[in-house]
């Protein structure tokens, strides 16, 4: 195992049970996460990015059992620690930020209570010792009025300043892994340029690795150097950055791209046909929508193949061999 | 020069509020829109884009007079219907429709999708019940959706689907003109990219107007023909779309249009982000932007600045520009 290796997702299985029976929310999804990368997952609604990322928290509903896989960091199975071992993961290792900020803070608590509280408990510090801390935190992530803020209540702060609150706990204790779930979905584009600027930011100072889950590509394109696309409960594309925007290989990467609005951009037309009958649970995930699918797709499930280092593709018809889909160097 | 459908002129729409904030030059007033002009064509569309805040909504919730605006008119039709009494509004309201952006609270529950969309005919006392059904079958399928979708309930259906149940209710009682607020923001890009599609595809069929309100601008700059910035409550620039994003000259328009992240690695928007100073604040003097304004000059300060049109066709609320 690479030195660098902080966090590994491998062949991951998540699946819900519900009165209906069960669905498999994550099918299988693989990625690697070093340290200091900044890691992006895309993906529709449904594809299973926020799933697999509460999964390596274990964060899921009491519905939700994992099927199979494992999940290393730093080579210890997430998956098989005791509830002790897992409190000291949560928070303190690996932390989380959520889209709605509203509700992942506490409406009855000041914002200063809050973090006293978390910091007295991650870091073991007197109550002065923490309130100091949180004042250095939360101007460490751009709240000029930091003293008010730890007075005010969550409601009483906007969005892009409750999130950065959100940010400022997670950063208390040091993380190895910050997991940004939509950090910027419910915010103006303005307010989620700064908080993204932010995270980039603080991503450079203290070498942190960061796995930030959005359905926005241009979020993506301007802050991750690796992505992993996601479609299905699988994940059917990963690679750097610059393969995945300038070289995808994988049709729905590239339906996907094509879908994006962009400013002074003529292609919009171009989408996907959504068709969400159900097939055949071992079968492409992108079957149905797909406008290359060839006899070889309705048979089996096509293996994860690496079309180059570091760079994996799960379809038919890009594989090493199959030629026919593969593109290298042929975009510019 | 086409027919004019909504004109509205100086439209003002306030807000008492319980408690004043700070200081407040006016305590427990928000102006949430102050005073706004601007005329829709027949058979246009106009984009409303905006930070949250900004007033967008308050906008074409008052063009549909679920607000009664504070002051100024709104013309539909050339009528004046602003200030008309609630009694004398149903035959516009027959005529303006709306889409809400979310479809999982804007859709009854306990109602079918046949009842969803029967009901704006119903209020209106429009055909014969039998009718009425063999109606909301023909707009299921103009939605793209299938007849037998007709008995299920909202919840049973995806967003997306959802969506176009909203546009066909909208679409029932034969309106000229729907007011789309965000219809796609709560949409995955795949289904956004489809349900602009429909929408342009009807406006084409059945001649509709839209006012378009949306924060997403490359969302707005392919389906609006004329967009209008606002900025707490006051239109900073209004142009064509094609002009707006080709040459945008309020600092607020540039600020925004800098701030969407580009979908391309290569192009490191990002990197050249200024961090502003100053916060959104409805109670300062002169231009609303200029604490935020990296151009920001003494004038700034002291004068609001006039919309004015420094291009044909392209108005610009700021001081700096085309003087």
């Amino acid at each position: 195992m690479n030195q660098d290796t902080v966090l590994e997702v491998k062949n991951l299985q998540v699946s819900f049970y519900t009165d209906l029976g069960e669905t498999q929310a994550v099918k299988d999804a693989e990625f690697t996460l070093e340290k200091g990368d900044f890691f992006g997952i895309v993906g529709e609604s449904g594809s299973g990015k926020s799933v697999t990322t509460k999964t390596i928290l274990r964060l899921g509903p009491k519905n939700c059992k994992v099927k199979g896989g494992e999940i290393l960091f730093h080579g210890k199975d997430i998956l098989k620690m005791n509830d002790s071992e897992l409190r000291s993961l949560r928070g303190k290792e690996i932390a989380m930020i959520f889209q709605d900020s509203l509700s992942a803070l506490n409406p009855v608590y000041r914002v200063g209570n809050k973090m006293v509280e978390l910091i007295r408990r991650n870091n073991g510090v007197s109550r002065e010792e923490a309130r100091r801390q949180a004042l250095d935190l939360l101007k460490a992530v751009g709240i000029t009025d930091a003293e008010n803020s730890l007075r005010s209540y969550p409601h009483e702060l906007s969005g892009g300043m409750r999130q950065r609150v959100m940010i400022a706990m997670a950063m208390s204790s040091h993380p190895q892994v910050l997991i940004a779930d939509e950090p910027t979905t419910a915010l103006d584009v303005t307010i989620q340029a700064q908080i993204l600027h932010l995270l980039l930011d603080l991503q450079k100072k203290t070498g942190m690795s960061i796995i930030l889950i959005t359905h926005d590509l241009g979020v993506v394109a301007q802050t991750c150097r690796k992505v992993a696309v996601m479609c299905g409960g699988y994940v059917v594309e990963s690679g750097t950055v610059e393969e995945i925007f300038l070289e995808p290989v994988h049709p729905y990467t590239k339906a996907l791209i094509a879908s994006m609005p962009k400013v002074g951009g003529g292609a919009f037309e171009q989408f996907l046909e959504r068709d969400l009958s159900e097939h055949s649970e071992s079968l492409c995930p992108f079957l149905n929508r797909c406008k290359y699918a060839q006899d070889i797709c309705e048979n089996s499930l096509p293996p994860c193949s690496e079309i180059g280092p570091g760079h994996l593709v799960r379809c038919h018809l890009c594989g090493k061999g199959a030629g026919d889909g593969r593109k290298e160097n042929s975009n510019e | 020069m086409s027919e004019i459908q909504v004109e509205i002129k100086n439209l003002k729409v306030w807000f008492k509020q319980k408690s004043p904030k700070l200081l407040s030059f006016h305590p427990g007033i928000l102006k949430a829109v102050d005073d706004v002009s601007f005329t829709i064509k027949k058979g246009k569309t106009f984009g409303l884009v905006g930070e949250s805040g900004s007033g967008k909504s308050t906008i074409g919730k008052a063009i549909l007079r679920y607000h009664k605006p504070t002051g100024g008119e709104i013309y539909f039709n050339g009528t004046e219907i602003g200030n008309k009494p609630e009694k004398e509004l149903l035959p516009f309201r027959k005529k303006m429709q709306s889409v809400f952006q979310d479809p999982y609270s804007s859709l009854d529950p306990s109602h079918t999708v046949q009842d969803i969309i029967c009901e704006p005919m119903e209020i209106h006392h429009m055909y014969q019940r039998a009718e009425r059904k063999e109606r909301a079958r023909e707009l299921i399928q103009v939605v793209g959706l299938k007849e037998q979708d007709l008995l299920k309930y909202p919840h049973e259906f995806s967003g997306g689907q959802r969506q176009r149940i909203s546009i066909a209710r909208a679409l029932s009682v034969h309106p000229e003109f729907i007011v789309c607020d965000e219809p796609i923001s709560a949409l995955d890009v795949s289904l956004q990219a489809q349900i602009v599609q429909m929408l342009q595809d009807l406006q084409q069929e059945y001649g509709l107007t839209y006012l378009f309100i949306s924060h997403q601008l490359q969302v707005v700059q392919k389906i609006c023909d004329t967009v209008g910035v606002l900025y707490l409550g006051s239109l900073m620039e209004i142009a064509d779309a094609e002009h707006l994003y080709g040459n945008p000259l309020h600092p607020y328009t540039k600020m925004l249009i800098s701030s969407i992240p580009v979908p391309d690695p290569r192009v490191k928007t990002l990197e050249h982000i200024v961090t502003e100073s100053g916060v959104q604040s409805r109670e300062i003097s002169g231009c609303k932007f200029h604490n935020r304004c990296p151009g920001c000059m003494q004038q700034c300060r002291e004068e609001v600045p006039a919309l004015r049109e420094v291009e044909p066709g392209h108005f610009v609320a700021c001081h700096r520009c085309g003087a």
